[in-house]
């Protein structure tokens, strides 16, 4: 056997390995977030039923495709059900909490106990799966599903469309002036109760979209949402409330950071490093990545130089003094 | 008529008269009152405007205006009584349709989108008007407001002075045919005031529109307005010309009378 060359391909693939198991990871903690950050970050509603929105548009999905629709209608038809389910939730439940984030999130935390248990009564332990769409990329000893490679793109358009969806249209203006100032937002002739419905269904039916996009890849049970929920909050305390900036570059960071320790220890220690990140996250930046920025900008404005304005948040970063009790 | 000498000894005539089918009135209350808990902030007030007419409020702290002012607006739905737009009774109404019906608001705390450009507040206005391309309508009303060169600007980096010209700009951007402003030159500077004054005048010499004003300086009063409406304790004291007003001993002794 020849020695010397064997570990250099194997570091090769295992860098493509490596990259991969990136990819994977950023559009995994990307996708899990981006409906959990536009109902919080947008609406200040903690949703501990996202799991279970998820879940809506992983059964439906799966439902459909099994039933013979085209993966890719069955992804919409996840979509837009999850979509009108989070509004009907919105009208008759959750528009009764705003301005209450306690008592929002005990009301989603049963609202997704319920819904658990609802679908383990209706459909049993497990629905029959939808097949996974691609093969795999295989490359020496290694391969990976070339599905959730594609993913990353995926996630990647995902975030661009959101960005247009807020900045480019004429309800992304209404929706970021309601959230800024209901009152003024009103007095501009803003109708803010058809601006918060359609905002939590744009951010449910994002959830919907994961759990349509996860839904061949995962074993259809109850509490298949749950799958999502570590690095979906994970994602939201890192990234902070700014929905493209901080989820993208939350996920940049965690998945770095999930794809090294999963590949050079185990995947265990993966998960243990993204919770490490959270809780070092709430120590250092309380505000999340949005917040660290946000600083930086306020002083660039405020007239300070590039490096004088990077020089206080970065020194508040590394001791930890932007914590607040 | 409203607001005539005549009206001073019981101001109710003038809405007893707008229940008839036609009325010069653009904007009325019938025996408007709004309680919070216990304590009534707005008495059964039957109060009337003219269309096309300058109207200042007046009253000391505590007097019920802008109670008053949100219940007109549709921020505050009233215990009891209603509102008239222009012969409609408008008192369920939400604030945006109200506004979908010619009426606009300017607030007493500086209200413009702090996080948005000054191009993107004023698009929060002209998308009521306009449908389709906003831009021209809204680089013509940035020119015609001075907006222009801070167009890119976050609203948060406005002068003071620049932020409330910005929120008069989306105020009238919307085209109203009646505009209630809730002391508009509260933390100006005179000069400031007076501009504001002067833009009001010309505003209500060259157009048909309807104002509203509510404010707390009577000396910014005496520039717009000759039609004064005093309010004290949730109910209208008064009704008459500045001249009037200034000289009414009562008036003086409830709102003028510490200085």
């Amino acid at each position: 056997m020849d020695m010397t060359e064997v570990p250099a391909f194997v570091d090769i693939f295992s860098l493509v390995n490596l990259l991969l198991q990136f990819l994977d990871s950023f559009a995994f903690l990307v996708l899990a977030a981006v409906g959990l950050v536009v109902i919080f970050g947008m609406m200040g509603i903690i949703n501990l039923a996202h799991g279970e929105f998820i879940l809506v548009g992983a059964y439906s999905t799966t439902l459909a495709a099994v039933a013979g629709a085209p993966f890719v209608v069955a992804v919409v038809i996840g979509t837009l059900t999850t979509a009108v389910f989070g509004i009907l939730l919105e009208r008759s439940i959750l528009k009764r909490f705003y301005d209450r984030p306690l008592d929002s999130m005990v009301a989603t935390w049963a609202i997704s106990l319920m819904m658990i248990q609802g679908t383990r009564i209706y459909f049993g332990n497990s629905i029959t799966q939808a097949s996974t769409p691609f093969g795999s990329i295989n490359y020496g000893p290694y391969s990976y599903s070339a599905y959730r490679v594609a993913l990353a793109g995926v996630s990647v358009a995902v975030l661009i469309g959101i960005y247009l969806v807020f900045t480019r249209t004429e309800f992304g203006l209404k929706a970021r002036a309601t959230i800024q100032d209901a009152d003024t937002a009103r007095a501009m002739g803003v109708n803010t109760e058809r601006i918060y419905i359609l905002t939590f269904g744009f951010g449910s039916a994002l959830a919907g979209l994961t759990g349509a996009l996860y839904a061949p890849t995962l074993s259809m049970s109850p509490e298949v949402g749950q799958n999502f929920l570590v690095e979906a909050f994970v994602a939201v305390v890192v990234g902070g409330s700014s929905v493209v900036m901080g989820t993208s570059l939350a996920g940049i960071l965690l998945g770095a950071i999930n794809a090294f320790f999963s590949n050079v220890y185990s995947t265990f220690w993966g998960r243990i490093a993204l919770l490490a990140a959270a809780i070092l996250a709430i120590r250092l930046m309380p505000y999340g990545i949005t917040g660290v920025i946000e600083n930086i900008r306020d002083r660039r404005r405020a007239g300070m130089s590039l490096r004088e304005s990077l020089k206080i948040p970065a020194v508040t970063v590394l001791l930890g003094g932007g914590s607040n009790d | 008529m409203t607001a005539t000498e005549g009206d001073t000894e019981n101001p109710r005539v003038a809405a007893s008269d707008r229940t008839g089918v036609r009325s010069p009135d653009i904007l009325a209350t019938d025996g408007l009152t709004k309680k919070f808990g216990g304590i009534t902030a707005i008495n059964n007030v039957d109060f009337s405007v003219e269309e096309g007419e300058l109207r200042c409020l007046i009253g000391p702290n505590g007097a019920g205006k802008s109670t008053l002012f949100k219940l007109l607006t549709g921020q505050h739905t009233p215990t009891s009584g209603h509102v008239y737009y222009d012969g409609e009774d408008i008192t369920d109404l939400e604030p945006h349709e109200r506004i979908d019906r010619g009426m606009s608001m300017k607030f007493q705390a500086p209200s413009v989108f702090e996080s948005l450009s000054v191009r993107e507040n004023m698009r929060t206005a002209a998308q009521r008007v306009i449908d389709g391309n906003l831009d021209p309508y809204v680089d013509e009303k940035l020119n015609e407001f001075e907006l222009a060169d801070s167009a890119d600007m976050t609203a948060s980096d406005l002068s003071h002075g620049q932020t409330q010209i910005l929120e008069i700009a989306m105020a009238l951007s919307l085209d109203p045919k009646m505009l209630l402003l809730d002391e508009p030159v509260a933390g100006m500077s005179v000069e400031e005031s007076e501009e504001v004054a002067e833009m009001l005048n010309e505003l209500h010499e060259e157009t048909d529109k309807t104002f509203i004003v509510i404010e707390h300086d009577i000396d910014f009063v005496d520039m717009i307005s000759d039609q004064v409406t005093v309010l004290s304790q949730g109910e209208i004291f008064r009704q008459g010309t500045i001249e009037e007003i200034r000289n009414d001993a009562e008036v003086r002794e409830i709102y003028l009378g510490g200085e």
